[in-house]
């Protein structure tokens, strides 16, 4: 049997895994390890063959608490080429230092398996035997974040206070009230690519601005409230509703190329 | 109930916490975590900002497919790891033993939480500690006692099983006469670990009654 995990939600319950990888994993430390290495090179996803992610993980954690080289052997490179293939796919070219960045997450992932169970990262990995695609993002956007600190050019997206405040009053609610919808609509093949062409342009604004329409359109914060104790795009920004408005009017003008393809 | 095994949750955590409650994410969702850990509330909401992003488009991601060959990038990942479990089993040679294998869930408890814990499960320290290093044989230990343990400290019986299967281990902090640290090899019987304990009369009988 599985051991348990012991990362706990905010409320003190212990995360558990899904039942049917919980079923799989039973399933798993009976097989043979040249039947695992079989299973584990399978790359078709509908197979029934195929060992999931969060199985991997945990038969990665087991061997290497047992100190077993050969299972750790099979089994740590198939994990680390498919979080490859994820990251190839999720880290652009075009960014700069991508391929740095990917080695960076894909070495820093690895170490999670070395240090598991140990002071700082303990049990860390527990979050990727219950979703190990949520809990990859998670660890790849907090590394690409931190990537992109270290590397920010002082100024480059700073907007002179001057034009913060410059009064724009051309209203931009309709554009954004369409943009909202785009984004939570049922996505589709065509869809598909109008999103990627604005994510990329929204990824592009100047920081407040990217942040304004995202608090305001992607994740629905209001832009400012009456009540004081209310979380805002403004309170959360630490401007005042005016600036929100006037960041959104010109991120607005900045994503106008996308007016006529969205709905 | 006590609640002896319960760690500060680190932002990574936080954000794990995050991410996995709604993704993306929307207003309600973030505030009711930055609530929770309302000391983070300026990182989850940049991670929320680049977590929504990064999900424009997109519902389940599919399953990842690994490449067919071994990459430079996975080479140098699996060198890392390796580079890594070296230093860790460097560094806990000279420390704790007991850092690998299944999480203890005694470990966290100092001597005093140690006392207190015997304190309500009506035993004493050294019996404890016997069952902290698993010292005792797995088999023998009455499942009425286990289910105690698991109530009273809050952590899930199957952790307390797989703790007690696993090796028995010495504690970093025991000093020993010769210059060889001895090895551990053998465990007692629930009732020789109860007999041997110095527990009283009454103790002995109420745990052996078990």
């Amino acid at each position: 049997m599985a051991t348990p995990l012991t990362k706990r939600y905010e409320n003190g319950d212990p995360y558990k895994r899904l039942p049917h990888i919980e079923r799989a994993i039973n399933s798993l430390q009976s097989e043979s390890p040249e039947n695992l290495t079989r299973r584990a090179s399978i790359r078709e996803t509908k197979s029934p063959d195929y060992i999931q992610s969060e199985c991997i993980v945990h038969l990665i954690r087991e061997a290497r608490w047992r100190d077993d080289e050969p299972i750790l052997t099979t089994l740590l490179p198939v994990l680390l080429r498919r979080c490859e293939s994820n990251l190839m796919s999720k880290i652009s070219k075009d960014l700069p230092r991508a391929e740095e960045i990917r080695e960076e997450i894909l070495g820093r992932f690895a170490e999670l398996f070395a240090a598991d169970g140990i002071e700082e990262s303990a049990n860390e990995l527990d979050f990727f035997e219950v979703h190990f695609n949520q809990a990859f993002k998670t660890f790849r956007i907090d590394i690409l974040r931190e990537e992109q600190r270290k590397a920010t050019v002082l100024g480059q997206s700073k907007i002179p206070a001057s034009f913060e405040e410059a009064g724009e009053t051309i209203s931009e609610d309709a554009f954004f009230v369409k943009l909202s919808k785009e984004f939570h609509a049922e996505p589709s093949q065509e869809r598909g690519f109008v999103l990627s062409e604005i994510k990329c342009a929204i990824n592009d604004l100047p920081a407040e601005e990217r942040d304004a329409v995202v608090l305001c359109c992607l994740l629905g914060y209001e832009q400012e409230s009456k009540d004081p104790t209310k979380r805002t795009a403004a309170t959360i920004c630490g401007v005042t509703g005016k600036t929100i408005y006037n960041r959104l009017a010109r991120a607005a003008r900045r994503l106008s190329q996308f007016k006529e393809l969205i709905q | 109930m006590t609640n002896l095994n319960r760690e500060l949750p680190s932002l990574r955590d936080a954000k794990y916490h995050l991410a996995f409650r709604k993704s993306p994410p929307d207003a309600n969702t973030l505030d009711e975590v930055v609530r929770s850990f309302p000391q983070y509330a300026q990182e989850l909401t940049e991670f929320a900002i680049d977590l929504a992003l990064d999900s424009i488009g997109e519902r389940d991601e599919p399953e990842y497919v690994a490449s067919e060959e071994t990459s430079f990038a996975v080479s140098r990942a699996i060198s890392r790891f390796h580079n890594r479990l070296y230093l860790e089993k460097q560094s806990s040679e000279s420390s704790s033993p007991s850092t690998f294998g299944p999480t203890n869930p005694f470990a966290s408890m100092r001597r005093e939480e140690l006392r207190a814990f015997a304190d309500s499960i009506d035993a004493n320290l050294p019996f404890v500690m016997k069952l902290r290093d698993r010292q005792i044989e797995a088999n023998t230990i009455p499942e009425q006692f286990t289910e105690r343990l698991s109530e009273q400290m809050d952590v899930p019986i199957e952790l307390l099983v797989a703790h007690f299967q696993a090796a028995p281990e010495i504690r970093p902090t025991a000093r020993f006469k010769s210059d060889q640290k001895p090895e551990v090899n053998l465990k007692q019987t629930f009732e020789e670990a109860v007999r041997t304990s110095a527990l009283t009369a009454g103790q002995q009988q109420s745990l052996l009654d078990l």
